[in-house]
């Protein structure tokens, strides 16, 4: 069981820039807020994002569009999350965006994942599919 | 004990029945310890995540220069061929959209 922050359920994980393990292993475990407005994998602070390599491999230009409607200009690389407890691996499209400063999890990023939602407890859990 | 029989790529089998030349000698049974081994060990990593089949691919110059069905194969596939991924543009099949949701969408009305 994970405790909610600000409210919101969280997941504690791994995020591993994979293609950069041979150069030099980079990774770093955080708490990341379950998102189901946000469709992509994982949103990162421009910071996290930079000091992961992730800049180095960015190659895939994204645009987020938020609830009002404008859209705002995304950087995008490719990684894994991990969540040890679960031996759970996913890849997906790591992204950044201007003024981003919480680390999202978003619908990409839990597929294949069985969510429990504990508004009582304010805690969250969850199990991998099979 | 159970029986499969496999075809798999001439370099790989070159490489596994030297690795178990190596590890189990000449042996009749050092293919079949090598394989069981590589299963083994395939079995207990961490699971990835059921959702649809996605395959990575690295581009150089216009060409498709290594793949996987996962970050870590392309990784590995990149580093035997002495590739740097910072030089490459990955790309998946099929596509990510180029565009996400940041926030459900939201629309206010005026009476």
């Amino acid at each position: 069981m994970w405790p909610f922050l600000e409210g919101s359920p969280t997941i504690p994980l791994t995020i591993v820039n994979t293609l950069a393990s041979g150069l030099e292993e980079r990774s770093a475990s955080v708490t990341a807020i379950v998102d189901t407005g946000y469709s992509g994998f994982i949103l990162l602070s421009e910071q996290l994002f930079n000091r992961l390599g992730f800049e180095e491999l960015a190659n895939e230009s994204t645009s987020g569009r938020l609830a009002d409607g404008s859209l705002v200009r995304m950087r995008s690389a490719y990684g894994t999350l991990r969540i040890s407890d679960l031996e759970f691996d996913l890849d997906g499209l790591v992204e950044t965006c201007k003024g981003a400063e919480t680390i999202l999890l978003g619908m990409d990023g839990i597929q294949g994942l069985a969510l429990t939602i504990d508004s009582c407890a304010q805690e969250s859990s969850a199990r991998t599919c099979s | 004990m159970g029986v499969i029989t496999l075809k798999i790529d001439d370099k790989i089998e070159r490489e596994l029945r030297q690795r178990a030349g190596e590890l189990h000698g000449a042996s009749k049974g050092a293919i079949s310890k090598s394989v069981e081994e590589a299963i083994t060990t395939w079995l207990s990593a961490p699971r990835r995540a059921v959702r649809p089949a996605r395959t990575f691919i690295a581009i150089s110059d216009g060409k498709r220069v290594a793949q996987g069905n996962d970050l870590k194969l392309l990784a590995m596939d990149l580093r035997s061929q002495g590739l740097d991924p910072r030089r490459v543009e990955i790309q998946t099949i099929p596509a990510h959209p180029k565009e996400v949701n940041l926030g459900l969408p939201i629309r206010s009305r005026t009476r």
